[in-house]
């Protein structure tokens, strides 16, 4: 047996891969999915069949504007984004695909390419900005934006065709491309449905992989997400270009589909049935757009070939405009219960496994104003693989203001932090994050809707290397593979922490020890620096004792760890040296011990009369 | 030279008139964290709605008077502010008491589409005209003032932008010394500490919407009259007052005013200056505010998405 193993030719080798994943797929392959196959089938052949007795234009456009509210799902259910004016990228596609094809002779496949790139170029320019915008304010830039096109398109006849619109004289598929097959209505439909599969295959990927966690996290708690190196605008910013690359496309396909550019049928009224469409499938799942779409499709709205557009334009938006309120009070009434979940606030620290013991970190000289208040004055501290560093004094002596200097969270005005003999000091957290530095914040910050599992893999994605856009989108080898590792590093950690019977709660629903264990597991996955502000504030003493051993544990694996912490009789405890700050200065430093006895420190930090008399 | 007096006189007038739009957006703004994207849509169902009262039904243009047009404005003035205020309770209320933001944002876009659609509904033709109650046909040439430097402008457009900057510094006044205002004052300061001294918050809150749309309507009522309005002029309002509240930062009344003020002067300017190569004409002036203050919302230096309460 182990002779044919090692002596397998690679033919072999690729026959027992190929049954293998031939195994895990069967495994994955529920009922529904048979279903669904047997309904895209149906969908494809079907209309085919039948072509003459079936409306095959209205429905290949319908599947277009699905299309559309797929895109307009990447970015309201993955990217948290509320964009009101999603429509103005259909009307840019459309529009550049009418332009090209009555004033071009391009073949279609390549004004769709053109037309397509042309929005995805829009979005980019545009995205860069709206990516940075607060929920409510990009929900008044789209919504500007979709009125800038609205009224573009209506001012500007010359450009848009105005009341007449732009005919659309039918192109070939790939004329002087040696292709000679001709864009009627079926082929646009086939077209159509092939790419909505696609597009809701895509957006899946996105939400199943790292991209879809990264965003979670920055959608649930954003000021944890930079804690833990996820927050990330250049992934918002693709999932935006993406859902709007994707509307472009439906733009592009809908004007030749109709053999008609229609300025009114670009509005603001285009946008919002978008937006109803989203709404009322519910943002974040795939079948969210196909639902609103066939709704719509119910509708009387304009750039929908069944009846004329233009005097449904005027006169109905009254019915979806009712349609969307009566989605919103349903939203209303679903959302009763309690109120949004978020992340109650307890104080939590500790570290995870760092196996290799790390490296020394130096931080000397330390001086750190603000306005004049002085915070740091002249402090050094050292931290190193396998010792707890306590690190303690009076309120408002430095101690959490040193760790955000150490963390990359804030910079010193004179001073230096060195690690591993490289100077940090100017480097960004995140590229500490990396090096395996990590902060862990005084508050229990978690992600209320995200189970312990996925915490830990978010907690990793800072050092992953296969977790950018495209790789997630089309779920490339390498990155699945690192997926799966991923995964088997976040159980191990949750096992560690004795945290795995929690791997598929949600954190809102987690006891609150079990938060605070959460909490300290995710500032040590795969970091090498951990370090702690006040890990046992507010705990009880059972409590207490389980945190001190957690830290052990992590000592005794090469963690380096600096605990700020209130409570002496832990840190007596667990510490291997203490420095002690007051008014921003170390007054004292050295072994628990040692310390404690201080007369200062006692004056200091104690309050107790430095020759042992009642005060 | 006339120009630019032309330019002055008539883009001040319709700045004031955007004033009262841009003031009610950003007040709200600050006390609720809801922009008011519906405020237009009120302004024109206020308007729309006097010309039903006073003319009839579908009325195209000075028909019949059924009531005197004084009444009419006042009925529908009062069912605007009827309107303004059920709308907070309806679609906005439900969901600002839970922080779902998406919520409130669908709920005001679908009562801003829901307007239009009713006005599209009982006004189904191209455009219409409110009759000018002002009566200021005698003044300069059949209402028309020409200066002896060549200005040209109508002269209800003055008496129109006197009566906005005054309802303007209005607003800013009762904001400032009446105790409603500070009610509202200390509710966009903190609103849990004006809770804990005693403030009606939601009396408050419903208040500042009825205000909102009084003042909307109002300024409908002042800017449209003796026009061809369609069922986009109030809305076209309402996207002005946006776009000045939004370059003013939604900050407070005074600075907000003055940013109106120059929107307004922009705007004239854009639909009247021919540069050369560089034609503007009218089809401009509505787009190239917007693209500007989209642009200044985008590129402003600031990193916000931290600051968001998810």
């Amino acid at each position: 047996m182990t002779a044919s193993t090692t002596s397998a030719s690679i033919p072999r080798r690729v026959n027992e891969g190929l049954r293998a994943s031939r195994a895990e797929f069967a495994r994955a392959w529920q009922p529904r999915h048979t279903l669904i196959t047997a309904l895209i089938l149906l969908a494809a052949v079907v209309p085919a069949l039948v072509e003459d007795s079936l409306p095959i234009r209205a429905i290949a456009s319908v599947l277009f504007y699905a299309l559309a509210a797929v895109g307009l799902n990447t970015v309201m259910g993955l990217g948290n984004m509320a964009s009101i004016g999603h429509g103005a990228f259909v009307a840019i596609g459309a529009l550049t695909s009418a332009l090209l094809a009555s004033r071009t002779s391009m073949p279609l496949s390549l004004i769709i390419l053109v037309a397509t790139s042309a929005t995805a170029l829009a979005a980019y320019v545009v995205g860069h900005g709206a990516v940075r915008l607060r929920a409510v304010q990009l929900a008044v830039s789209s919504w500007l934006g979709a009125w800038l096109v609205a009224l573009f398109l209506s001012g500007f006849p010359q450009t848009s065709g105005g009341a007449a619109g732009i005919p659309v004289p039918q192109a070939g598929i790939g004329e002087g491309l040696g292709l000679s097959l001709r864009a009627t209505p079926l082929v646009h439909y086939e077209i159509a449905l092939v790419l909505l599969i696609l597009g809701c295959v895509a957006f899946r990927s996105l939400q199943i992989g790292p991209v879809g966690l990264t965003l979670a996290t920055i959608k649930q708690n954003p000021r944890e997400a930079a804690t833990i190196g996820t927050l990330r605008d250049d992934l918002r910013l693709g999932v935006f270009v993406f859902g709007a690359t994707l509307a472009g496309l439906a733009g592009a396909f809908i004007v030749q589909l109709n053999g008609i550019f229609d300025q009114s049928a670009y509005g603001v009224l285009l946008s919002v049935s978008l937006f109803i469409a989203v709404l009322l499938g519910g943002p974040g799942r795939v079948a969210a757009p196909l639902i609103g779409a066939v709704v719509i499709a119910l509708l009387p709205l304009p750039g929908q070939p069944i009846e004329p557009l233009i005097t449904i334009a005027r006169s109905g938006e009254l019915l979806p405009g009712a349609l969307l309120l009566t989605v919103v009070a349903l939203r209303a009434l679903r959302e009763v219960g309690p109120p949004t979940a978020h992340a109650e606030r307890v104080t939590e620290a500790a570290p995870g496994p760092g196996y290799v013991k790390s490296p020394p970190l130096g931080a000397t000289d330390i001086t750190k104003t603000f306005g004049g208040v002085v915070a740091l004055d002249q402090v050094a501290l050292e931290a190193e693989g396998g010792v707890i560093h306590g690190l303690i004094g009076p309120n408002g002596s430095g101690k959490s203001t040193l760790l955000t200097v150490i963390s990359g969270h804030a910079f010193p005005d004179t001073g230096n932090v060195s690690y591993d003999g490289d100077d940090i000091t100017s480097l960004p957290a995140l590229d500490r994050l990396r090096l395996g530095i990590s902060r862990s914040p005084q508050s229990t910050e978690l992600f209320p809707e995200l189970d312990a599992l996925d915490h830990m893999i978010a907690a990793r994605l800072v050092h992953r290397q296969y977790a950018g856009f495209f790789r997630s989108l089309f779920r490339t080898p390498l990155a699945r593979l690192e997926e799966r590792v991923a995964r088997a590093q976040a159980m191990r950690s949750l096992r560690e922490f004795g945290l795995e019977s929690y791997a598929k709660t949600p954190a809102a629903s987690m006891p609150a020890g079990a938060r605070r264990t959460l909490m300290i597991a995710i500032a040590a996955a795969g970091k090498r620096v951990v370090l702690l502000d006040e890990p046992s504030a507010g705990m009880s003493a059972e409590e207490t004792r389980r945190v001190a051993e957690i830290l052990i544990r992590l000592k005794e694996r090469g963690t380096a760890l600096v605990v700020v912490e209130h409570n002496l009789r832990l840190l007596g405890r667990i510490a291997d040296v203490v420095t002690v700050l007051d008014g921003g200065r170390v007054i004292a430093h050295g072994s628990p011990a040692h310390i404690f006895e201080h007369p200062e420190v006692q004056r200091a930090y104690l309050g107790r009369n430095t020759q042992g008399h009642q005060p | 030279m006339g120009l630019t007096v032309q330019v002055l006189i008539t883009g001040l007038s319709l700045g004031a008139v955007y004033a009262l739009f841009a003031i009610s957006i950003a007040l709200i703004y600050r006390l609720t964290g809801v922009v008011h994207l519906a405020l237009g849509e009120l302004a024109g169902v206020c308007a729309f709605a006097t010309l039903w009262i006073s003319y009839g039904p579908g009325a195209a243009a000075a028909s019949e008077e059924r009531l005197p047009f004084l009444l009419g404005a006042v009925l529908a003035l009062a069912g605007t502010v009827a309107l303004g205020a059920a709308l907070f309770i309806v679609a906005i209320r439900p969901f600002i008491r839970r922080s779902f933001s998406l919520g409130w944002i669908g709920g005001i876009v679908a009562a801003a589409v829901t307007l239009r659609g009713l006005i599209g509904f009982f006004f189904s033709g191209a455009s219409y005209t409110l009759p000018d109650p002002l009566p200021l046909k005698n003044l300069g040439t059949d209402g028309l003032i020409v200066l002896s430097n060549g200005a040209t402008f109508q002269a209800r457009v003055i008496v129109v932008g006197l009566i906005a900057l005054a309802l303007a510094l209005a607003a800013d006044r009762v904001l400032s010394h009446s105790r409603w205002g500070a009610a509202l004052r200390a509710i966009s300061e903190d609103t849990v500490a004006a809770a804990l001294s005693g403030v009606p918050i939601e009396r408050s809150l419903v208040l500042a919407f009825a205000g909102a749309a009084a003042l909307a309507g109002a300024a409908a009522l002042l800017a449209l009259p003796g026009s061809a309005m369609t069922i986009n002029t109030g809305t076209l309002l309402g996207l002005k007052g946006l776009v000045a509240a939004v370059a003013a930062g939604f900050g407070r009344p005074r600075k907000v005013l003055a940013i109106a003020l120059g929107l307004g002067l922009l705007e004239t300017a854009i639909s009247v200056l021919d540069l050369g190569p560089l034609e503007l004409g009218p089809a401009y002036r509505d787009v190239i505010p917007i693209a500007l203050v989209i642009l200044f919302m985008a590129f402003r230096p600031q990193r916000t998405v931290l600051q968001e309460s998810a």
